[in-house]
């Protein structure tokens, strides 16, 4: 907090593009006191039941244990052992389970009370347990957990950025790929081609009417979590299942398989559409690993005023149907970006200046004014 | 460096002693991958000691084995320090050799690992961890009990527990 403070004493750089009425025409900046509190009234976390992932907390926590297992029981022979691994020291210990996937991981804390003992005491791992227990559970359901080491985890939960566009603050963590992703990248639609882009399998079946052998060869994935009463679904790559496609309709020219037939565009464009919206995601907060400090992300309380009115309907002012503004109003930013973004958006500074230095609630604000045009005007 | 790593019948040796009293002649070159032994080297300014070098912890048979290894890697470049933090983590491959050396019965595997951890030789103890965590990939936790000797020690309600996590886990 305190390096934002002193950030935020120069104004930050102009938007581009820069849209009338969308951002202030002058940068806004307040005073480094008021920071806490601007963040305190302007923002908000998003809710967690708003994410497509991940099975419901409560059911979760009923059925895997934080530390339940009591370390502490009087009745324990002590010490517990693990056997031969005994005979190694624990730094070494330590550093071998960090090359361990998490599967392996949640297999090996099985195998006796040494061992849970031993993971319930490794810093990593509580880390990871504390700060990102949902991450940690949706890695474990959907089979993705063989891919991820501890090591890979612990990494990604101190990183912040958006790892596809290296630009914004990623509140999620694209589980296939095992990177951050922001808001901008998630519903990101089109078809900018990735090759490790994901289709339903069911669907790629279907569409491309796959035969039997090529059903058996499109690998796997991963798996969808089952606790939102839809059957559990197979993911498969979809470069694979066109793969399968070209074999299936392989010519043969003098002995050798020709490869060129590929699916018809509009079957094409099903298969990429939503490659990333699609149940991929699941929200993992940023570990600060100097501080301790844990960053979620933080939405415009001022934007999403304007996108509830906008989807009731009952919004008076200009609407934006331009795709950059509507994803720059849904974005979910880290501290210091939701505060360059406030500089410049009239939404919040509107907010912000009608709530007399954070004294007023905000919803107070947003009752009152609702139906005035001017929310989407500079204030005076 | 590179000139100092090529093997040539000029260089000068060094006598290691083992715990069980055992004298392993080696050249300059490969007892220098172990970090201890280097400093240790430098602490005579430089010069190559003659007197006998003690390894307290290390017997002849560990000791011959690490050296074997030291002789094979002779001319790998120094790991440097971003090396460590970035790459070391990444993957449990192991290069074809170092499998094969490293198949090994379990004590002895162990004993090489603390043998790289007391002379401070890090590629070779980081080869050695990646071996155990081979051990332990993939495993069910029964497997990983066999494995190690390890006794099943949790209590009826624990194990009660532990199932429900896996009928959680294997839910499909």
């Amino acid at each position: 907090m305190e390096i934002l403070k002193t950030k935020m004493t120069s104004p930050p750089p102009r938007p581009h593009p820069h849209v009338h009425n969308y951002h202030s025409g002058q940068s806004f900046l307040v005073a480094p006191a008021d920071v806490e509190k601007l963040i305190l009234k302007c923002t908000f976390t998003p809710g967690l039941e708003t994410y497509t992932w991940d099975a419901h907390p409560a059911k979760l926590n009923a059925k895997v244990g934080r530390d339940s297992l009591d370390d502490s029981n009087p009745f324990r022979k002590i010490p517990p052992t693990i056997g031969t691994l005994e005979s190694l020291p624990l730094d070494l210990i330590l550093s071998i389970l960090d090359y361990l996937t998490i599967d392996d991981v949640f297999n090996f804390r099985k195998a006796c009370v040494g061992a849970w003992t031993l993971l319930n005491s490794l810093p990593v791992y509580r880390v990871i347990l504390t700060h990102a227990y949902r991450a940690y559970c949706t890695l474990i359901r959907t089979r993705a957990a063989a891919y991820v080491t501890l090591a890979d985890f612990y990494k990604l939960l101190c990183t912040e950025k958006c790892g596809l566009c290296k630009q914004h603050f990623g509140p999620y963590v694209y589980l296939h790929a095992w990177t951050r992703i922001c808001t901008t990248c998630k519903n990101s639609h089109g078809r900018s081609w990735r090759p490790s882009q994901i289709c339903n399998r069911r669907l790629a079946v279907k569409l491309l009417h796959l035969s039997k052998r090529s059903r058996r060869r499109l690998g796997y994935v991963y798996d969808t979590v089952p606790d939102h009463g839809a059957p559990r679904e197979d993911y498969v790559y979809v470069l694979s299942a066109i793969n399968q496609y070209r074999y299936d309709h392989a010519g043969h020219d003098r002995g050798s398989t020709v490869l060129d037939a590929y699916p018809p565009a509009n079957v094409m464009d099903r298969l990429y559409q939503d490659a990333l919206r699609y149940d991929q995601v699941c929200p993992l907060p940023s570990y600060d690993p100097e501080t301790g400090d844990i960053r979620r992300s933080l939405r415009c309380a001022g934007c999403e005023f304007v996108i509830q009115g906008q989807s009731h309907g009952s919004w008076p002012g200009p609407f934006y149907p331009d795709q950059w503004v509507q994803n720059d109003m849904s974005m979910e930013w880290s501290e210091q970006g939701f505060l360059e973004h406030f500089a410049w958006c009239v939404r919040a500074q509107r907010l912000w200046t009608k709530s007399k230095g954070g004294k007023v609630n905000s919803w107070r604000i947003i009752s009152k004014h609702a139906f005035e045009s001017k929310w989407m005007q500079p204030p005076a | 460096m590179a000139a100092n790593a090529q093997p040539t019948d000029a260089q000068p040796k060094i006598t290691l002693v083992s715990s069980d009293n055992q004298k392993i002649l080696v050249d300059r070159d490969i007892a220098e991958r172990s970090v201890l032994l280097k400093h240790m080297i430098q602490d005579f300014g430089g010069e190559t000691p003659d007197q006998d070098i003690p390894i307290h912890n290390v017997n002849e048979v560990v000791l011959k084995k690490v050296i074997e290894w030291c002789e094979h890697h002779r001319a790998d470049p120094p790991a440097t320090a971003e090396d460590d933090s970035d790459n070391r983590k990444k993957s449990t491959d192991i290069e074809e050799w170092d499998q094969k050396f490293m198949q090994v019965d379990q004590e002895m595997l162990f004993e090489i690992i603390l043998a790289a951890n007391y002379l401070d030789i890090k590629p070779l103890l980081d080869v050695g961890c990646k071996t155990v965590a081979n051990m332990i990939k993939g495993k069910s936790p029964d497997e990983i009990r066999k494995t190690f000797n390890i006794t099943n020690d949790f209590t009826p309600e624990e194990e009660d527990q532990i199932r429900r996590e896996n009928e959680w886990a294997e839910d499909r």
